[in-house]
């Protein structure tokens, strides 16, 4: 199974697998070509004076050196591609594999984190797939065809090279493991590191409101440092067990010839079948200096794999379910929902309806809830008891896309993306959005007179996150992004808390003159929730008290009291 | 101008060369180092191309004259060459290790402490991935560079030397027929290389984007599944790696090539030498022996050359992402600590601003704020309240020099900002951003944020903000890891003003820093607030009217300036003012609901 799923990219690459073999085959057997030919030269041109077959021989040297470099070119450059190849169809398939996942998975899992896993980490495996993974194979071949064609010629000295090969392979796999742990480290600490440098920087204005930017420097310096010293010491393992690998390596020839020597000497091998041993074992040996830096490379991209299955095969909480309607018309039904994180209970026996053309408002101190509502009804989350319904339909047994549909959400941490006005009101519906569409939501949401004001107007570019935009800016323009979807319901998470009351009330007045449309508001404003038709006032977790604002107001209970400290004159009458 | 992943970066302004003089720079610091390195890499190449010759010397003399005694130690001595060179390679790869890592230690710290020494603007006019992939992706190639510099192009390049020293010592005709061809190499790798280099540096920048996006894309990644924006992004996603793949497949196209280069040359080479061998054979200038010797030493010449051509795809494509780190190390902040800064001491909290402009660098012709001029008694609490965008924040972002007004200048007790010290002013203005966020760790790290400070003071102050029961409610109180502590938004923002508390300036600013606060726990708050308001100079920026209404003073920014000040009855006062239309219309809602 693991290994499977690597085998499905190295399939997608399979006719340039060919070309490249193809290309290998034909340059090492014109290189077997090569050195007969210069010695031909020697031998009959310059010791024999044979002057007439010189330009010949000459002409065919030359591209007998020429023609394997051209070769050995597309090789590479081959080999190059599948590399890079094999990253991007991992990119793409890490990307789509974290876009799916559900919000624990991005509770536990920073930005910095994610891009390292997206970038780096399929860098490395392509890596393998293309350029070293050719080279090994090459390497493999290579060693083999040797070894059986130096045993043909003399078991004697084949026995010379069959002591070697088992103690590099020992010490290659060896210093294989202990770069796989390495790796393993060195990519956790790269995150590190990353993670350091992006919250730095993501939260500058504090950094530099508070004169922090030296204890920050501090804090990245010592995980730089810590990082340095992970991949000095896998620089030198690298150093340490394959340094002596190659020793060997080296070694082996004139240990070959030891043997091959004693050979001659006592007469049981010729002086032609000894140079042959030497050619053979030569080509053999280096190679085999090659194999350590490879594995160290192969236990870099297995780490790497780790992390980037883990993530390819995280199946997302929030799964699929079989209905799909495009019938987004009609009313939400929370039934008796409860949410447990661990043994805390969030939210215990929730009911309510949100039918169209009404509003329901939320209400209750911070902590209490009200985000983790909003969060269910958009099934960013699942409710550990009771069901969302809509249409009579549970929104698990929906599709994920369906039920989403149903309503937009707009949130209190606004995040825009740096990227046109127009695009950022258009999500989700660049393609298919009119012009018009997009002017009357921003309209709408009040932000039309502020976005033709900007620079380049609709296509101005704003910052990350909504940069050079007051909060109340960014707030309209989410709240126009909603709009823009037209769907059933609008959901409100405590979205209105950066706007004036001026704009506040009427956006809220534009949702209502609409008709059709619901609205779920959760707000700890009085005037934000006063006009809904139902108003719940939650307590850890708990609907305390529900009902409409007058109604609420006679309790003089939980909802009496927020009232009065928000209007002190009112109470006062 | 305001980049996105969709718009390249500009090139570099750090040219290849210059790159380089830095790189051996760096390097220079361990001057040292480099040249025992340098001799021990030339004496381990020069064991390891005696070996062969020892085999030589095995068959053609020890054993054709069976003399078993002498090919033992011909061998043996073979075997400890191997050895001894085993030993040097390992010595010289492992200090080449500790040098190449220090180099991209140290590049990077100093381009991160440039990058926060950086104005907001920086910050603002580029993706956070942006920055974040030079300091980390970059400078990682930049350690391939010095680790070839130093264990593979320096010790090749002596080699090389020596080499054609021996054979002009031989022959120095031949050995001249031989280096013919090397204009041809420098002359066509050279073009290589000047191609070659904007290639990788394109593609340098496709990666830049690719990454921007994924990191902009994975922290905004709720609306992108609430809005079903799936599609959209994967095919946003997929666009940016085809572009990603094609720019490497450009430069990689491009700079393989050397690999032809150098076997053409190998080719020439050796027809050069042959013809002029066979030439001056005839001549009788030279004999066999002497060209077979020479067979052989063009086969040492070409050895680091051929090595230098396999590094070198390595080097070129680093060699772009070093000048992105130096680029970003060069980076000038034009907010910057005046030479003869001093240490301000704010004893009073007194701000006055005199005749102030300010418009944002990317656009000069727009003022935010004109020629405005107030002062505020120390100790008061101002508010500023206006519609969103008039330029509030911008007022409270020059006290803390965020951004440098353009004309007119800030005073602090009488003394201009623009002369003091950075620490010493950010001692004494504190602001709470409307983001603020909290970082890694525990929660006494954030309210600490590396300030020594006893537990008594922290307890007092979150006594003062009415937050103990949360810190109680919390499985390890001041120790709670902040992923665990499952904070609300607004219990973070809460977090977040006592560190604000903790960090005790003398003049405070809270930019919409309550507005996520609900107004139960929100009045807790002002409570506290007031009792730490003494003595200090607030400015708040919020919008609920009934929060600042106990402000001594309103401040109505709107026109570029401040259109209306006093107090909260002094403003109800002007008929059709602006402050006195914006409180009736928080409560016309409750009104006409009755």
């Amino acid at each position: 199974m693991k290994t499977h799923r690597l085998l499905g990219y190295a399939r997608r690459n399979l006719h340039l697998y060919i070309f490249c073999a193809s290309m290998l085959i034909l340059q090492v057997s014109i290189r077997v070509v090569a050195p007969t030919l210069l010695a031909r030269i020697v031998d009959e041109v310059i010791g024999g004076g044979n002057y007439a077959i010189f330009p010949r021989l000459l002409f065919f040297m030359a591209i007998s050196y020429f023609l394997p470099g051209l070769l050995g070119y597309f090789q590479e450059y081959t080999s190059d591609k599948i590399s890079k190849r094999t990253s991007c169809f991992l990119r793409h398939d890490v990307f789509e594999a974290i876009t799916k996942q559900d919000g624990d998975f991005f509770s536990s899992r920073t930005p910095a984190d994610l891009m390292s896993r997206t970038t780096s980490d399929t860098d490395n495996i392509g890596f393998i797939f293309g350029f070293c993974g050719i080279f090994l194979i090459e390497i493999i071949c290579i060693v083999l065809s040797q070894f059986f064609a130096l045993v043909r010629v003399s078991w004697k000295c084949g026995v010379v090279p069959l002591v070697c090969m088992p103690i590099i392979a020992f010490l290659a796999i060896k210093s294989e493991k202990k770069g796989d742990k390495l790796s393993d480290s060195i990519s956790d600490k790269r995150a590190d590191l990353n993670q350091a440098a992006s919250e730095a920087i993501m939260g500058i204005r504090t950094v530099k409101s508070f004169g922090k930017e030296e204890k920050e420097k501090e804090r990245f310096s010592k995980e730089a440092s810590l990082f340095r010293r992970l991949s000095t010491s896998f620089d030198t393992l690298w150093v340490n067990w394959c340094t002596p690998q190659s020793a060997i390596a080296v070694a082996m020839v004139p240990l070959a010839i030891l043997v091959g020597g004693i050979e001659v000497i006592k007469g049981s091998m010729s002086f032609g079948d000894l140079s042959m041993v030497l050619q053979y074992t030569n080509e053999l040996s280096w190679p085999m200096m090659e194999i350590g830096w490879l594995l160290v490379e192969l236990s870099g991209a297995r780490a790497g794999w780790r992390k980037v299955r883990a993530i390819l095969e995280r199946k997302s909480k929030i799964s699929d379910g079989e209905i799909s309607t495009t019938d987004h018309r009609g009313t939400m039904k929370f039934e008796h929902v409860s949410f447990k994180n661990g043994d805390k209970e969030l939210l215990h026996d929730i009911s309510f309806e949100i039918t169209p053309g009404k509003t329901l408002a939320v209400m209750g101190p911070s902590g209490s809830g009200k985000s983790l509502l909003a969060s269910l009804a958009v099934r960013f989350l699942d409710p550990t008891e009771g069901k969302i319904t809509i249409n009579g339909v549970d929104i698990r047994d929906m599709t994920l896309r369906s039920a989403r549909d149903f309503s937009s959400i707009v949130t209190q941490d606004v995040f825009l993306f740096s990227d046109s006005v127009k695009n950022n009101i258009a999500l989700g519906n660049r393609k298919n959005a009119e012009e018009e569409d997009i002017k009357s939501a921003a309209r709408d949401a009040e932000a039309q007179s502020f976005i033709e004001k900007l620079e380049n107007g609709w296509e101005t570019v704003i910052g990350e996150r909504g940069v050079g935009l007051s909060g109340g800016q960014k707030q309209r323009l989410s709240i126009a992004r909603a709009f823009l979807r037209k769907n059933q319901l609008l959901i409100l998470d405590d979205a209105t808390s950066a706007l004036d009351m001026e704009t506040e009330s009427d956006i809220e007045r534009t949702i209502r003159e609409e008709g059709t449309r619901s609205l779920l508001i959760t707000a700890h404003r009085i005037s934000a929730v006063s006009t809904a038709d139902e108003i719940i006032v939650l307590e850890n977790g708990r609907i305390a008290e529900r009902g409409t604002h007058s109604e609420l107001l006679e309790k003089r209970g939980l909802y009496w009291e927020t009232y009065i400290s928000q209007y002190p004159e009112e109470g006062d009458r | 101008m305001r980049q996105n992943y969709k718009k390249d970066e500009a090139s570099s302004k750090v040219t290849k060369g210059e790159t380089i003089k830095r790189i051996l720079k760096y390097c220079a610091q361990y001057r040292g180092k480099v040249v025992v390195i340098s001799i021990i890499a030339i004496i381990s190449a020069a064991l390891k191309t005696v070996i062969p010759l020892f085999t030589e010397k095995a068959v053609d003399v020890d054993i054709a004259n069976r003399d078993i005694k002498g090919l033992v130690i011909t061998v043996s001595t073979a075997v400890a060459c191997a050895v001894l060179w085993g030993i040097l390679a390992v010595l010289r790869d492992s200090m080449t290790a500790r040098i190449s890592n220090d180099v991209v230690y140290r590049a990077r710290t100093e381009a991160y402490s440039n990058i926060l020494s950086l104005p907001l603007g920086f910050f603002d006019s580029r993706p956070s991935g942006r920055i974040i992939t030079r300091i980390i992706n970059d400078c990682d190639k930049m350690k391939e560079i010095t680790k070839s510099l130093t264990s593979s192009l320096i010790p090749n390049f002596i080699f090389l030397i020596f080499v054609m020293g021996m054979m002009l010592y031989l022959n120095p005709f031949l050995a001249l027929s031989s280096f013919v061809v090397i204009p041809f190499l420098v002359g066509s790798s050279y073009f290589i290389i000047i191609r070659g280099y904007s290639n990788w540096e394109n593609f340098r920048k496709k990666e830049s984007n690719f990454t921007a996006f994924v990191h902009e894309d994975y922290a905004g990644i709720r609306p992108v599944q609430s809005f079903g924006a799936e599609e959209e992004t994967q095919e946003e996603c997929d666009r940016l790696l085809e572009d990603v793949k094609k720019g490497w497949c450009k430069a990689v196209r491009r700079s393989d090539a050397f690999g032809i280069v150098v076997n053409a040359s190998i080719a020439l080479g050796y027809v050069f030498l042959l013809l002029c061998a066979v030439y001056w054979m005839e001549e009788g200038t030279t004999s066999v022996g002497e060209i077979l010797a020479f067979i052989s030493y063009i086969g040492l010449f070409w050895q680091p050359i051929r090595s230098l051509a396999s590094i070198y795809n390595q080097i070129i494509n680093n060699l772009s992402s070093a000048a992105r780190v130096f680029e970003i190390m060069d980076e000038k902040s034009d907010i910057t600590e005046d030479e003869n800064a001093v240490d301000i001491e704010v004893k009073e909290g007194r701000v006055e601003f005199r005749n102030v402009t300010f418009s944002y660098p990317d656009d000069e012709s727009t003022n935010i704020v004109e020629n405005l001029s107030f002062s505020v008694k120390g100790g008061e609490t101002v508010a500023l309240v206006g519609p969103t965008g008039a330029g509030k924040t911008t007022i409270i972002n020059m006290i803390a020099r965020f951004y440098d007004s353009v004309e007119g200048d800030i005073l602090l007790d009488g003394q201009d900002i623009k002369k003091a010290t950075f620490s010493s002013l950010r001692k004494a203005v504190s602001v709470m951003p409307q983001d603020s966020v909290l970082f890694t760790g525990t929660i006494r790290d954030n309210l600490t944020y590396g300030k020594d400070v006893d537990d008594a003071i922290i307890d007092e102050k979150i006594k003062e903000l009415n937050l103990t029961s949360l810190i109680d409610s919390l499985p390890s109180g001041y120790d709670t890891l902040i992923k665990d502590a499952g904070l609300s938004s607004g219990q973070k923002q809460l977090i977040a003003l006592a560190r604000t508390m903790i960090a005790d300036p003398k003049i405070l600013i809270l930019d919409e820093a309550t507005s996520n606060v609900d107004t139960r726990t929100e009045l807790m708050v002002q409570r506290g607030l007031k009792v730490l308001m003494k003595g200090r100079t607030s400015f708040i920026v919020a919008h609920r009217l009934s929060t600042i209404r106990n402000a001594d003073e309103i401040f109505v920014v709107g026109n570029k300036t401040i259109m209306e000040r006093g107090n909260h009855d002094e403003l109800m006062k002007i008929e059709g003012g602006e402050y006195r239309s914006l409180y009736e219309a928080q409560f016309a809602l409750i009104d006409t609901k009755g």
